[in-house]
């Protein structure tokens, strides 16, 4: 269930130490607090394993085409200018 | 009729016979200058500004800017590298431009963010294993633009770009506890946006 996965992703502690850094407690502190518990956390350490993974395999992926006639209209531009 | 955009780009396989053609003012140099470089610059613009208008006013400043001062490239990195750092730049600056205390305002913990985040996903979707098919990767690129600009840009340096903390902190203007934070929140909000997906790979790797 969608509801039950998202609960199992969610970490209220995570979420009150985010909100102590904008709260205006010192950062270095906070983020030390933030690091700590990570590596601590089950929940948090699953879900940041798997964010990485993820983001390994987002930017190993094929770059996406530049919008139609970008280039062209860039190249224009470029030729155009005086320097190019 | 010549068509520039459909020459042959081993013409300048060699960076430094690319570097003489620029400085020549060669047009087929631009061309392979933008056929090499344009689709990953391109990315990266879009990464940070989240905005493909944005995007491409960012490219093409930073491309006649890399045009203009060619001859100050003095080859001590790539010319990938480079270009890198003047689109990478080009952005950060628009990006400080954009209304810094609204910018402020909205890096606070902010649950209509995070609904927005999490709409953009079909909780009720399935995703197979072939997790960076097309529509993940839209997916990832839309929880990305839902972020606040502070928090994406810190994001796409340091978890996409790959730089050091020191680095994207030192690109960004801020102290190094400050980009952690700010690094933590995006986290967060895109474990919350992408959930189902990052389910799928937890999983995986059980």
């Amino acid at each position: 269930m969608a509801g039950e996965s998202q609960q199992a992703m969610t970490c209220g502690r995570l979420k009150e130490l985010l909100r102590a850094g904008a709260a205006g407690e010192e950062l270095e502190h906070v983020a030390q607090a933030i690091t700590g518990h990570i590596e601590r956390c089950p929940t948090c350490s699953t879900a940041e394993t798997a964010l990485s993974t993820m983001l390994a395999r987002y930017r190993q992926a094929e770059q996406p085409p530049l919008p139609h006639d970008l280039e062209r209209r860039l190249l224009d531009l470029l030729c155009r200018s005086p320097e190019a | 009729m010549e068509k520039p955009w459909e020459i042959d780009l081993t013409l300048y396989d060699d960076e430094e016979e690319l570097l003489e053609g620029l400085r020549r003012h060669d047009r087929l140099a631009c061309t392979c200058l933008l056929k090499r470089f344009a689709p990953r610059l391109y990315r990266l613009a879009l990464q940070l500004m989240a905005d493909p208008d944005e995007a491409e006013d960012v490219l093409q400043e930073g491309f006649i800017q890399a045009c203009a001062h060619i001859d100050d490239f003095q080859g001590k990195s790539g010319l990938g590298t480079w270009l890198h750092r003047i689109v990478l730049n080009t952005a950060l600056m628009r990006l400080r431009r954009k209304q810094p205390a609204m910018v402020e305002l909205q890096e606070q913990p902010d649950e209509a963010q995070t609904r927005l985040a999490e709409a953009l996903v079909d909780h009720t979707a399935e995703p197979g294993h072939e997790l960076l098919a097309l529509e993940l990767r839209e997916k990832i690129d839309r929880a990305l633009s839902a972020l606040p600009d502070t928090l994406r840009a810190a994001f796409v340096l340091r978890d996409i770009e790959g730089l050091s903390t020191k680095e994207a902190a030192a690109a960004l203007g801020i102290a190094e506890p400050a980009l952690k934070v700010r690094l933590h929140r995006a986290r967060l909000a895109l474990r919350n946006a992408l959930e189902p997906y990052i389910q799928n790979i937890a999983e995986e790797g059980t």
